[in-house]
């Protein structure tokens, strides 16, 4: 097992899903109360990165962090560091490619909620914010815990745009994902089926807790 | 949620750099199997000094290193994706012949030919489909030379058109070695300890363009990458390149 590129794996999933959770109930909430007008564009830009091929997002994420595009100048003056092939641009293409998954079931929680309890509240007096933690976040916690699991395993089994975007480099870019692949292509194959049966069960448990948390939810709910 | 989060920092905490200098290395993906022979010669001598090696084809790092991807040291399998790096500006000087590499033809199964152009051709004749595996032309200088080759054999250009391309040398030998081809136009220092003799055919290297290969230092080499550029010049080093399969006169 390559627990440096294990570490860089959970790190990156972690960090995704962490800094993705804010920004999927700010557009989930905003998408199934407040649809705007131009609401099949917005679906549509969200959903992009679920239909690509990983290749065209690391193309123009290449494009996007060379150190001479804006982007990349901006974060070399900010940090003192290229962003090219380090970890932070894995993160942030990561960020992008993981948006559909975090935007969808939460959007779809806030479908399904009953706005009276909302409005109820309203009348009662909650202040906004409490609003939201007393009422809001209760009721869609089964789309938060989706949007999270899904982000966090899919981040786990990203390869092409990880690939292509982060330059497979030991201990800051090679992901377990890519460790494998690696080790596949130096015929390996006892060390690549270590790490791939490992992926297999840490997936497969994580989506079988979040079926089981989400009916949990649900029988609560009830 | 206690326990979550003594997790969680158990995981974020996790990768502590290691004592030693490391420094990262763009190595060819030919240089596979001399790599962990290389590294550990290099690190008798200097423990201090700790290479992360990646391994790919020539091509692609020569565009990632435009890119600014952070590697100290570019081994390449041909000087051709040096000489744009160096024209850049982006090395120290214009680098170092380090190997010359050749092809080996590998076949699965055992066939009884002198070279490898009877090899090529004993297996077209028994062969309804025939399809080679080799390291992708547009970026692998493994598979440029493999393609030279084949264009002087008889009904080449067919077999170029259906080879199946590994994205470098090494995915090319693995094609071969897991079963899914059959033969395969391969890197000789990837292949000459994995392969039995009888089904492996040297390939002239006078029959495609010249591997040699150079490696050089980029402008953020220190003096651990330094150091191990310097020893990859030594005798020590050739005696290990040697024994892996490359030459030292073109």
């Amino acid at each position: 097992m390559d627990w440096s590129a294990l570490s860089i794996s959970l790190k990156l999933a972690f960090w995704t899903s962490v800094l993705l959770l804010p920004l999927g109930l700010v557009l989930g909430r905003w998408l199934a109360w407040y649809p705007p007008r131009a609401a099949a564009w917005v679906h549509s830009l969200i959903f992009l990165p679920l239909v690509l091929p990983p290749t065209v997002l690391g193309y123009y994420a290449l494009l996007a962090i060379a150190p001479d595009a804006p982007l990349g100048m901006l974060w070399q003056s900010l940090s003192g560091r290229s962003l090219a092939f380090s970890f932070e641009a894995l993160l942030l293409v990561s960020l992008v490619a993981n948006l559909p998954f975090v935007v969808q079931p939460i959007s779809n929680s806030y479908q399904a909620l009953d706005r009276d309890i909302y409005d109820a509240g309203r009348v009662c007096g909650l202040a906004p914010w409490s609003l939201f933690w007393r009422i809001e976040l209760p009721l869609i916690w089964p789309g938060v815990l989706s949007a999270t699991m899904l982000t966090f395993t899919h981040t786990l089994g990203e390869f092409g745009v990880v690939l292509m975007v982060g330059g497979n480099l030991a201990g800051e870019t090679r992901t377990l994902s890519i460790a494998i692949y690696d080790e596949v292509q130096a015929l390996n194959m006892s060390a690549a089926g270590q790490m791939s049966l490992f992926l297999l069960l840490l997936a497969f448990s994580a989506l079988l807790w979040m079926q089981w948390q989400n009916r949990r939810a649900r029988r609560l709910m009830l | 949620m206690r326990l979550y989060l003594l997790i969680l920092t158990g995981i974020l905490s996790f990768a502590s750099p290691s004592q030693a200098e490391s420094f990262r290395v763009a190595a060819a993906a030919d240089l596979q199997q001399a790599m962990p022979h290389l590294v550990a010669a290099f690190q008798q001598v200097y423990p201090q000094y700790e290479p992360q090696v990646t391994l790919g084809s020539s091509g692609v790092f020569s565009s990632q290193l435009r890119q600014g991807a952070p590697f100290q040291l570019f081994m390449s399998a041909s000087s051709v994706y040096v000489e744009p790096l160096v024209a850049a500006g982006l090395t120290q000087d214009e680098g170092h012949i380090y190997a010359y590499g050749t092809l080996a033809l590998v076949s699965r199964s055992p066939l009884h030919a002198e070279s490898a152009q009877a090899a090529l051709a004993a297996w077209q004749a028994k062969t309804s489909r025939p399809r080679l595996a080799l390291a992708n032309p547009r970026h692998a200088p493994y598979g440029q030379a493999a393609q030279d080759w084949l264009l002087t054999q008889p009904k080449g250009q067919v077999l170029l058109n259906s080879a199946v391309l590994g994205e470098n040398a090494a995915q090319a030998v693995q094609f071969v070695f897991s079963g899914a081809l059959e033969m395969g136009v391969l890197a000789w220092p990837l292949v000459q300890q994995r392969f039995p003799e009888a089904s492996v055919w040297r390939i002239p290297p006078e029959s495609h363009r010249l591997l040699d290969q150079r490696m050089v230092l980029m402008h953020s080499a220190g003096d651990a990458a330094r150091a191990f550029y310097h020893f990859l010049q030594s005798k020590e080093a050739r005696a290990i390149f040697q024994a892996q399969g490359f030459d030292w006169v073109p």
